[in-house]
């Protein structure tokens, strides 16, 4: 009894506080001071400046789950075509309402009309636009759905200029927005659950003005992820005492506001997005590591979720890793600060995702050593910092040049780290290295999407996940295998080089691939990257014969098909004396038949004995013995028999 | 006291007689089993039979690769073996009632436990084993209640508004609990059986017995299933010490063996308890 006495006088006390908290906010609102309006172009200064810059101030109200922001936004028009009207992406509105794009794509959200009403919706509203010193904006708003003409999506607005913005002409806009904080659900990756706050896509993120005058600014779909021009931000969040926050960027300085709150304020160059995290029960551990060919040190800063205590090592280990991995083999990291975010369970559906230097992981506090996913996810979200951080490419369109990329790297760097164990699972009933288990992903592919195609365009996020992950690592992985691996790393290192804070497309991989290599492997990228081409190799058939007018010489013969598609190839003959006849089968052609006149028959005829094209998907067939033996599954029979006489056993009586 | 006799009763009864029993419980265990040996194997030769996988499956390829590749291109092949292993435990679970009640018969009337009285007593007491079994379709559903309810609670409001801690703590009471209703409720089973055959009422009665007896005799009835899963668990720590000692290929025959050998001291060592069970029955039921 007396407990709750204490708890009601507690609770009185925080009512109190949080009422005091809110009218000190009230007060702090502050004009924004106008700056000149830049009608006169000076094109020499605006040709180098970024595209974007950002400077916004957040306010974050956790009771209420809203946020209240402003945002000076400073955009020059480097295309050499005036516009009369911008784009913004306003992500937020996604989950506005069941009948956005988000929702209508997902589905898992084919719910019932009682599960849809218990839903909380979230969204972002433009209280305000205008252009500093100049024109009140905020009656030319207007939503426009280029993806899919849905009325009911706001997540691209349209705000029309009342004069037209020159080439390389500066504009400097005032944007104040509310933001609804939704509940964090599958795929919306930003959100709240209880307490934990992840804002991604939270700020109007002006889209990219390509080069012939039209805007590149997709709605938000299910499936696909971002993309925007880099700038540099200055960003202040503004929450009360007890949050402990993370964010992109480095932290500048911190702020009392007199209210119980905090403002901290955090800034980063050369980034494209900017995300932050807020939570009371984060755990900070800062650790600070050198790497090869940076005289600077580069800070983790790792956000520990509360009994997440044996991930700790985990992540920094892996991550740790990694940021040598690429030192090596790329370059080093370029930014001061890497902040990894370890959600809470009940924060999950944000875990997983890459931002400007800030990823976000996941771990669940029963998870078995022999489960690989702490590793796993740390890797994979770290490559996203070059692939797809430091070279910017297109998550919308071309999602397979930075999840592909990643995914190949995630296998590579996995490889390495777990050298003499299993780097997916490793348990006494199966071990599975990481790029079996990407395997096992390319077999469940249908032949009804193309890892180049647009992300929201395919069939379901299965075929999503297994093409532009599975299919385009593993034929990385292939191309590696058949190159060698110092030639494919240096080729990424050539290619990280050259778009490092660009934006390079499919094209642009290709011809720096084929001209880094010398070599035309366009047939690679056509078949399995812009096409729904898979590969099957198989061998046909093996026969020897005595040669009846060469008493004691054998004629040998193999076929060997390519059932689908086309990858240079090894193929080998083992003779009976242990003499093997390797060929190198390039040309391209369905069907070869190797023929060989020797002292000894043929035992067996293998294509890829080295398992190197691993985009194959059967490699059964992809030998043929003579006079088999079948030791190999009888041992598996066996295996799985007593597996099954064993369950039997159980059913004693 | 009685906890010391317990001890004795299980110790008294591993003897000569239970290894022709539970022989002739592996027998039929074997016999089953041989349709999944065959049926795994005709799978796997189907799909690399004359591949270099067929000679070296699991070791170089690796075991996950090689069933995938066989699962995704030999479509169906592994779901039918497993259908058919399915319908195949279900016969054998009727035919280890039958089984059964041959052992408890024999046991009871302290007869030699020769293939021909086996299969004769299965045979005689099958119909009461089976009407038994059906009733104690209520003893199980009513010991399934526990475990399944909180494990549904458990993951309904979802796992993701779920403590983290609790879950490990959950799943080890959940485990802890399950298994002792499991002990009881086979106890029920087993004496409402030797009730059953013993003193030859109606099997409402013996239903009856076996649940009073059982409740009665709780800390023996425990002790007992205790001291059977603890010799079984070292059981298996051997055979998979010695097992993983053989890891080549060519060992296959040899782990095979090791393999019917542990198989048939898992049966024994069933029967062992099962012969411990009819003789605290033979020393208690009067005393009732
Ligand atoms: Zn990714």
């Amino acid at each position: 009894m007396k407990k709750i006495k204490i708890l009601f006088i507690l609770f009185f006390f925080f009512i109190l506080s949080l009422n005091l908290f809110l009218q000190e906010q009230e007060k702090k609102e502050e004009p924004v001071p106008d700056e000149t309006n830049e009608v006169e172009i000076d094109t020499s200064q605006n040709e180098r400046a970024p595209v974007v810059k950002y400077i916004i101030d957040a306010r974050l109200f956790p009771e209420k789950s809203l946020l209240e922001g402003t945002e000076i936004l400073t955009w020059v028009n480097k295309s050499p075509v005036p516009v009369d009207n911008l784009r913004f992406h306003l992500y937020y509105n996604a989950f506005s309402s069941p009948d956005t794009t988000f929702f209508r794509e997902g589905e898992l959200y084919k719910k019932t009309e009682k599960e849809l009403r218990e839903l909380k919706f979230g969204g972002i509203e433009i209280t305000r636009i205008r252009l500093i010193g100049g024109d009140e904006l905020t009656g030319n708003i207007q939503f426009v759905s280029p993806d899919d003409g849905n009325a009911a999506d706001k997540t691209v607005m349209q705000v029309n200029l009342k004069k037209t913005a020159a080439p390389l002409q500066r504009i400097s806009l005032e944007i104040r927005f509310e933001l609804k904080i939704p509940d964090l659900i599958p795929r919306s990756r930003t959100g709240k659950a209880g307490t934990y706050f992840f804002m991604g896509q939270w700020f109007p993120k002006i889209g990219v003005l390509r080069q012939d005058g039209q805007w590149h600014c997709h709605q938000y779909h299910r499936l696909s992820e971002f993309f925007a021009d880099y700038g540099d931000y200055k960003v202040s969040i503004t929450v009360p005492k007890k949050f402990v926050v993370g964010a992109s960027g480095n932290l500048i300085k911190s702020e009392k506001t007199g209210s119980g709150g905090v403002t901290y304020f955090y800034e980063e160059t050369n980034i494209h997005d900017f995300a932050w995290t807020a939570y009371p029960r984060f755990k900070k551990i800062l650790e600070k590591v050198t790497l090869a060919g940076n005289p600077r040190e580069t800070t983790i800063e790792l956000l520990l979720s509360p009994r997440h205590g044996g991930a700790k090592q985990r992540y920094i280990k892996s991550l740790k890793f990694a940021l040598d991995f690429y030192a090596k083999h790329i370059f080093p990291y370029p930014y001061k600060k890497i902040t990894v975010v370890d959600p809470p369970l009940k924060g999950m559906m944000s875990g997983g995702m890459e931002y400007p230097t800030l990823i976000t992981l996941g771990h669940i506090g029963f998870l078995p050593e022999s489960l690989k996913f702490p590793e796993q996810v740390t890797i994979h979200e770290f490559s996203h910092q070059y692939w797809y951080g430091i070279v910017g490419s297109d998550e919308f369109r071309e999602a397979w040049l930075d999840e592909g990329v990643t995914t190949f790297f995630e296998m590579e760097i996995l490889d390495e780290y777990f050298k003499n164990s299993p780097s997916f699972l490793d348990s006494n009933l199966v071990k599975i290295d990481y790029w079996e288990f990407v395997r096992l992903r390319l077999l469940s592919l249908l032949p009804v999407d193309k890892p180049g195609q647009y992300s929201w365009a395919f069939l379901n996020s299965s075929q999503y996940d297994n093409n532009v992950y599975a299919k385009a690592g593993l034929l990385l992985r292939s191309l590696k295998n058949h190159i060698g691996k110092n030639k494919i790393y240096d080729f990424f290192k050539f290619y990280a080089e050259k778009y490092k804070f660009k934006h390079p497309t499919t094209e642009d991989f290709i011809e720096t691939f084929n001209e880094f290599m010398d070599e035309d492997f366009t047939w690679a990228f056509e078949q399995f990257i812009k096409s729904e081409t898979g590969l099957d190799h198989s061998v046909y058939s093996v026969k020897a014969a005595v040669v009846p007018s060469r008493p004691g010489m054998f004629r040998s013969e193999a076929v060997f098909l390519r059932k689908e598609g086309y990858f240079p190839v090894e193929l080998a003959i083992q003779l009976e004396n242990g003499k093997r006849i390797t060929s190198f089968w390039k040309k391209q052609e369905k069907w070869k038949r190797f023929v060989t006149i020797n002292a000894s028959p043929v035992d067996y005829a293998v294509i890829d004995p080295e398992f190197k094209v691993v985009l194959d998907k059967n490699f059964l067939d992809n030998s043929k013995v003579r006079r088999p033996g079948r030791s190999g599954i009888k041992k598996l029979a066996f295996k799985f028999g007593s597996f099954f006489q064993s369950l039997l056993g159980f059913l004693i009586f | 006291m009685e906890m010391i006799n317990t001890i004795k009763t299980f110790i008294s009864s591993v003897n000569m007689n239970n290894i022709r029993a539970a022989l002739y419980a592996w027998l039929f265990n074997f016999f089953f089993s041989l349709i999944a040996y065959y049926g795994f194997y005709r799978v796997f030769s189907s799909a690399a039979g004359d591949s270099l996988l067929a000679g070296e499956a699991g070791s170089r390829y690796g075991v996950f690769n090689f069933l995938i590749d066989t699962f995704y291109n030999y479509k169906g092949s592994l779901p039918l073996i497993f259908s058919l292993l399915f319908l195949l435990t279900l016969l054998f679970a009727l035919v280890s009632v039958f089984l059964a009640g041959g052992i408890y018969s024999v046991l009871i009337e302290e007869r030699k436990a020769g293939f021909s009285n086996l299969l004769y007593a299965s045979a005689e007491s099958f119909f009461s084993m089976v009407k038994l079994l059906l009733v104690n379709i209520l003893n199980w559903a009513i010991a399934l209640i526990i475990p399944v309810f909180s494990m549904v609670l458990f993951w309904q409001p979802g796992i993701l508004k779920v403590n983290e801690t609790v879950v490990p703590v959950f799943f080890f009471a959940w485990v802890t609990v399950s298994a002792v209703i499991l002990i009881f409720s086979t106890a029920i089973y087993d004496f409402s059986r030797i009730s059953r055959l013993q003193e030859d009422k109606n099997f409402l009665y013996a239903f009856k017995k076996g649940i009073i007896f059982t409740f009665t005799n709780k800390l023996n009835v425990l002790l007992l299933f205790l001291l059977y899963g603890a010799v079984l668990l070292i059981l298996f720590l051997v055979y998979s010490a010695v097992s993983g000692l053989l890891t080549n290929a060519a060992d296959t025959i040899f782990i095979f063996i090791l393999f019917q050998i542990f198989m048939f001291l898992r049966y024994y060592l069933k029967i062992v308890l099962m012969h411990a069970e009819v003789k605290i029955a033979e020393d208690r039921f009067e005393e009732e």
